[in-house]
């Protein structure tokens, strides 16, 4: 499967801040528009991940899809994620109506629906 | 670094810790590239000392980073934000203790920015309280306010323990003590401890 090679591309090891999440977008689009309802997106060599940095990796990831021809539903898988997918991490994606899940070899599988839900959330902020 | 900053510290009677080994000494900081450089200077000290797992260097460093990150975004401290990273070997288990603070408007006046949420705090402790709950921010954003959530959720593992002050709240969080606020003598900012053990 190809992919987006995080490492590659950022070079550091604990990914932090929103910039370095918008930094992926140039890459993310070139795979959308090649991706066949899937996308990869490999974590190898990353130590760390903050939630502001998944949360506006996920932004970018639905702005890539918008300007892609994925309308329908897609699959992302975050490949050698630097650890297990903690509850952090699935509150980012329910905040975005996304489900994370755990697969057996330690990828992240998100599931983004067909269409951005009408932000039907009971935010507290 | 506070008195060279200028800053008086009455450090009377406060004993020197020798078994103390600095993963990330004292460091100033302002903004979230700098946090993002510093998390960075951590993890590689980290992974070279070899004191712990990678899954708990990774832990050390995203606590220390998703901490420093807040205080760059919402501390508005005129004196930047200070932040540090020890490991303590002890006859009771060794710990990593990830500590940052500032001089800024604290946890309450931030959140106060969300009208929502003003009409929900009374105190400091009210306030921190809240901050540790899933998307819960100052931005009113519903996409923020993991961040903070994140932590405290982390922290309740075995043997952990996140401690918050700003101005006169306080907060603890860990695995036995779910959460516990009270009010204390007043931080002039914010400070967040958190102590792992390894």
């Amino acid at each position: 499967m190809k992919s987006v090679n995080v490492m590659q591309l950022l070079a550091k090891r604990v990914l932090v801040t929103r910039d370095s999440a918008r930094t992926l977008q140039d890459a993310l689009d070139a795979e959308l528009a090649r991706a066949d309802r899937e996308v990869a997106i490999d974590f190898e060599g990353v130590e760390g991940l903050t939630p502001s940095f998944v949360d506006e990796l996920l932004q970018v990831i639905e702005e890539s899809r918008k300007r892609s021809r994925h309308i329908s539903g897609l699959r992302v898988v975050f490949l050698h994620p630097p650890t297990r997918l903690s509850g952090k991490f699935a509150a980012i994606g329910r905040a975005h109506g996304w489900l994370f899940e755990e697969a057996t070899d330690g990828s992240w599988v998100v599931a983004v629906p067909a269409k951005a839900p009408d932000s039907g959330l009971t935010k507290a902020s | 670094m506070l008195k060279h900053a200028g800053v008086e510290v009455d450090d009377r009677g406060i004993a020197m810790r020798d078994d103390r080994q600095l993963i990330l000494p004292l460091a100033r900081f302002t903004t979230e590239r700098e946090v993002e450089q510093l998390a960075n200077e951590a993890q590689e000290q980290l992974m070279a000392r070899g004191f712990a797992a990678s899954n708990l260097n990774s832990l050390v460093s995203e606590t220390f980073a998703e901490l420093a990150l807040n205080a760059a975004q919402h501390s508005e401290s005129a004196i930047g934000s200070l932040g540090f990273i020890q490991f303590y070997e002890t006859d009771h288990g060794n710990r990593f203790v990830c500590c940052v603070a500032d001089g800024g408007i604290g946890i309450r006046s931030s959140l106060e920015r969300n009208p929502e949420i003003r009409q929900q705090i009374f105190y400091d402790w009210d306030a921190i309280e809240f901050a540790i709950k899933e998307r819960v921010s100052g931005t009113g954003s519903p996409y923020r306010g993991i961040g903070l959530f994140g932590i405290a959720e982390d922290m309740r593992r075995a043997g952990r323990q996140l401690i918050i002050h700003s101005g006169i709240g306080m907060l603890m969080t860990t695995e036995e003590v779910e959460r516990s606020s009270t009010r204390t003598g007043l931080f002039p900012g914010t400070l967040a401890f958190a102590s792992i053990p390894a």
